[in-house]
């Protein structure tokens, strides 16, 4: 017997007897939705306790079991947004500001994801031949915010890739967030989906607060490696792709004029801190959904960096140079991939072609080729309902991975996603059934480009 | 016999510039045969002989040399006087000229020189002069109607328009005196006076010009002397081939040039400036070299890969090619002669300098001949590696990796053999 299986049996039990009862609950008590989740009456909060509410994992006949229970209900919403990177953030706030309530769930402390936790500080695939931004609309915004600050973002001019700074872009983040009074749940692991037949109606969150659900008319996955819809058992392939652990660099502005030259991957790119570099990883090829995987790269990654900023001291010139930060987050490129509606291809990109239900259009890396468009059917799973894919793990080909997992494309497919689920919420419509028109005049209202 | 004369004339005259009208329409090409283009100046039986020798390869281009061939030895100049359309431009210049045909007596028979220095040095490899055969003029200037024009056409217009301004000057100077095509003609039929007398008489002399002293008359000590200064003459064209070989082995070849080209110092040589395989290259990748690394292979082809690649489909410019300075190559041999070798420049590949970069050079390679480096703890650098072996330096490499301009393709090392077209095709 599959434990996963049984406990979303045991969901779905708890949905049908008291979930309703108990969100409806949770309405009546903390009225609309509010910016601070610690002021929530009804959010069950605390340290989990054994009792019998929350029967421990028991070992019987050497198999451990997960007894069969009723899960707290932390949140319910319109839209949640699973994953707080660029495609989430943008997502969410796009859900908000088109009038509906949207609830935005991040497993660490921090917005941004690997824009920002990933120390992937440079913005990469938003621009095309002509120096023409395609990428716009939200994620645009947060740069012209970063833009304001001191050494928020530099390489701004057009036909550059910009570089932000991690934590000036954390900050813009939160302001954004919390201007929209959007609900934001930190340090909340989304590891499962809620199920009503095939249709989506939530997800279960890990915390320090134990296991809880949230539910939601309609749910965004935009945890990266697609962990909702593939819990949802949503079609999807699962890929290796090198993977690796970014560092920044501290005190190159105390670099001796008349230095060697080092090797250059040792130096890495600049960031708009003076005298601070950060400095990328290609990384092994590793199946990034798999924890002895990740371990032993994080573990190998850190004693690599540590050489590498020794081989970087030992340069003459640079002995004050000095490891500053290793990213919080590992830098996962591909996992999973939804099987979506539509199936992304690099010939279409390369042959220019367009799409009726065109959501987002992506750029090119080097602004070496035109735009290309993406249509709303990518972000929408074949065989699962209320549920759409936002970020790297929208559905496409092998070869177009590397366009769909860079920064801007995350954020312009989270800004689709958000503007789509917010029109289904307010027709009371499928995902699937929502009329594209309205999402393309969303997303217009909210400044994206369409082509 | 004044009115038959006349009727004769004007057949002669339709039949030129039907020729001429012929000759425009296959080089532009106006209709999809894939040899036109090469046609009309592979009907040069001097350049076929010449290209013959020189390459030790009978390629395609001899079918229609050779039947020209058979049928000069046997009618002198009748390519002259039928069918080249050069000769007819010259002769209407020479007409609308004031000067007498006769100014040009004492010309001495530059041609002739040129033919037979050019034939010597073929068997050394290295056939001189081959640009100036009035086919590959002819060729190259009507390329000028040809969008986007090349240098190289404009190069042979300009030939052409010499031409026509020394006919106009000296009538019949060029035809006479100079054309390497004429001289051919005359020299292989004057072959026909080593055969039994009466085979030669059926010319009688109708032409009002001064060729024909040479030929009627057998004297056979100046026949013998003609000869041996023929001789002569040729092998003084041996030692410039040997020489130019010499040269060009030393020589690193710095542009690169069409696939099947034969070794640059022959190629300079070889290649008629016809303009065929600018026209015939549908990635529009090969122009004229005007920087080239010898006089000698000044306005020969290149190849850049600056907006396009050497499909990996297509064999098109060794097919057009009329002179075999190109083999014609069949597409399964394409992948061995190759145009260069893709080179990755490590300080300027983002993946070698750490970055994120999406290979795009391993996708677009058609020959699957760039892997990655692989990453390792020990060794963190992740970089495309190109397999020598299975590189033919078709550019795909350099076109995808814009703006980066990180994989270039660099000529090939001189080869070791000045026969390698030879070695080239086993059947041959």
């Amino acid at each position: 017997m599959d434990p996963k299986r049984m406990t979303r049996r045991d969901w779905m039990r708890v949905l049908g007897a008291t979930g309703l009862a108990t969100g409806a609950g949770a309405l009546a008590g903390s009225g609309p939705a509010c910016a601070d989740p610690a002021q929530r009456k009804d959010a069950p909060r605390g340290v989990r306790v054994a009792g019998p509410d929350h029967p421990p994992a028991i070992l019987r006949d050497g198999k451990v079991i997960q007894p069969e229970r009723q899960l707290a209900l932390l949140h319910e919403t319109d839209v949640l947004v699973v994953g707080g990177g660029p495609a989430g953030v943008v997502a969410a706030l796009a859900a908000k500001r088109a009038g509906v309530r949207a609830t935005l769930v991040e497993r660490y402390g921090h917005l941004g994801g690997l824009w920002t936790g990933g120390l992937v500080l440079i913005v990469i695939g938003h621009i095309v031949t002509g120096k023409k931004q395609v990428c716009q609309g939200i994620g645009e915004e947060m740069m012209r915010r970063l833009e304001k600050l001191d050494r928020g973002i530099c390489n701004r001019q057009p036909g550059r890739n910009p570089t932000v700074d991690a934590e000036a872009l954390k900050y813009v983040m939160v302001e954004m967030v919390m201007e929209e009074e959007l609900d934001v749940f930190l340090h909340c692991w989304g590891v499962d989906a809620i199920m009503e037949g095939n249709t989506v109606r939530g997800a279960v969150f890990e915390s320090k607060s134990g296991r809880q659900a949230i539910l939601a008319k309609v749910v965004v996955d935009a945890s990266g490696d697609g962990d909702v819809f593939g819990a949802a058992g949503a079609d999807h392939e699962r890929r290796k792709y090198h993977a690796g652990l970014v560092h920044r660099i501290g005190n190159l502005d105390q670099v001796a004029k008349d230095a060697a030259k080092p090797e250059a991957r040792l130096l890495g790119s600049i960031t708009p801190v003076a005298g601070v570099r950060w400095v990328n990883m290609q990384g092994p090829d590793i199946d990034a959904l798999d924890v002895a995987e990740l371990t032993k790269l994080e573990l190998n990654a850190r004693r690599l960096i540590w050489r590498n900023v020794e081989k970087l001291r030992q340069t003459p010139g640079y002995e004050k140079v000095y490891l500053m930060e290793t990213a919080p987050q590992l830098g996962v490129r591909i996992t999973r991939v939804l099987n979506g509606l539509h199936w992304l291809k690099m010939s279409d990109v390369l042959g220019g072609v367009r799409f009726p239900d065109v959501v987002a259009v992506g750029g090119a890396w080097n602004g070496d080729h035109q735009e290309w468009q993406i249509p709303y059917g990518a972000l929408v799973p074949k065989n699962v309902d209320n549920l759409l894919a936002a970020g790297r793990c929208i559905s496409g080909e092998p070869l177009m991975s590397d366009l769909i997992r860079v920064i801007p494309n995350c954020f312009i497919t989270g800004h689709a996603a958000g503007a789509a689920a917010a029109v289904a919420v307010k027709d009371g419509c499928l995902v699937r059934d929502v009329e594209v028109p309205k999402v393309q005049k969303l997303l217009l209202q909210q400044e994206a480009y369409l082509g | 016999m004044n009115e038959k004369l006349k009727s004769r004339r004007l057949v002669r005259t339709l039949v030129r510039c039907g020729a001429l009208a012929a000759a425009a329409v296959l080089v532009l090409p106006l209709f999809p045969w894939s040899a036109a283009a090469k046609a009309v100046p592979a009907l040069s039986p001097f350049v076929m002989l010449a290209s013959t020798i020189a390459t030790r390869a009978a390629g395609g281009a001899a079918l229609f040399g050779l039947p020209v061939l058979l049928v000069v030895i046997a009618r002198r100049r009748w390519f002259c006087r039928w069918a080249c359309p050069v000769g007819l431009l010259t002769e209407c210049a020479g007409r609308l000229s004031p000067v007498s045909a006769s100014r040009c007596g004492p010309v001495p028979r530059i041609g002739r020189w040129l033919v037979l220095v050019s034939i010597g040095a073929a068997a050394a490899g290295y056939p001189l002069f081959l640009w100036l055969d009035p086919l590959a003029m002819f060729t190259g200037a009507v390329g000028l109607a040809h969008r986007p024009t090349s240098p190289a056409a404009t190069a042979a217009a300009a030939a052409v328009a010499l031409v026509l301004l020394l006919s106009a000057a000296l009538p019949g100077v060029w035809c006479l005196k100079l054309c390497p095509l004429g001289a051919f003609q005359e020299l292989v039929a004057a072959g026909r006076r080593w055969l039994p007398r009466r085979l030669a008489v059926g010319d009688s002399s109708t032409e009002a010009n001064g060729t024909e002293r040479l030929l009627v008359g057998p004297v056979p000590r100046r026949s013998l002397l003609a000869a041996a200064g023929g001789a002569a003459c040729a092998a003084l064209g041996v030692p410039l081939g040997m020489r130019a070989q010499a040269a060009g082995r030393q020589r690193q070849p710095r542009a690169l040039r069409p696939p099947g080209a034969v070794p640059l110092w022959q190629f300079g040589q070889l290649c008629l400036r016809c303009g065929n395989c600018i026209r015939s290259c549908p990635a529009g990748i090969i122009a004229t070299g005007w920087r080239s690394e010898s006089a000698a292979a000044w306005l020969a082809p290149i190849v850049s890969f600056d907006s396009d690649y050497c499909r990996e489909d297509c064999v098109a410019c060794t097919q057009a090619c009329p002179s075999g300075a190109l083999a014609p190559l069949r597409l399964e041999e394409k992948p061995n002669q190759p145009i260069g070798l893709a080179e990755v420049l490590m300080d300027r590949c983002l993946l070698a300098l750490g970055s994120e970069c999406r290979a795009m050079c391993i996708d677009a390679c058609p020959y699957d001949a760039i892997t990655l480096h692989e990453w390792t703890f020990e060794d963190d650098r992740r970089y495309p590696i190109v397999a020598e072996a299975n590189c033919p330096g078709c550019g795909a490499c350099q076109v995808a990796c814009t703006p980066m301009a990180a994989i270039a393709v660099r000529p090939a090392a001189p080869p070791l053999t000045g026969r390698s077209v030879a070695a080239r095709n086993p059947s041959d």
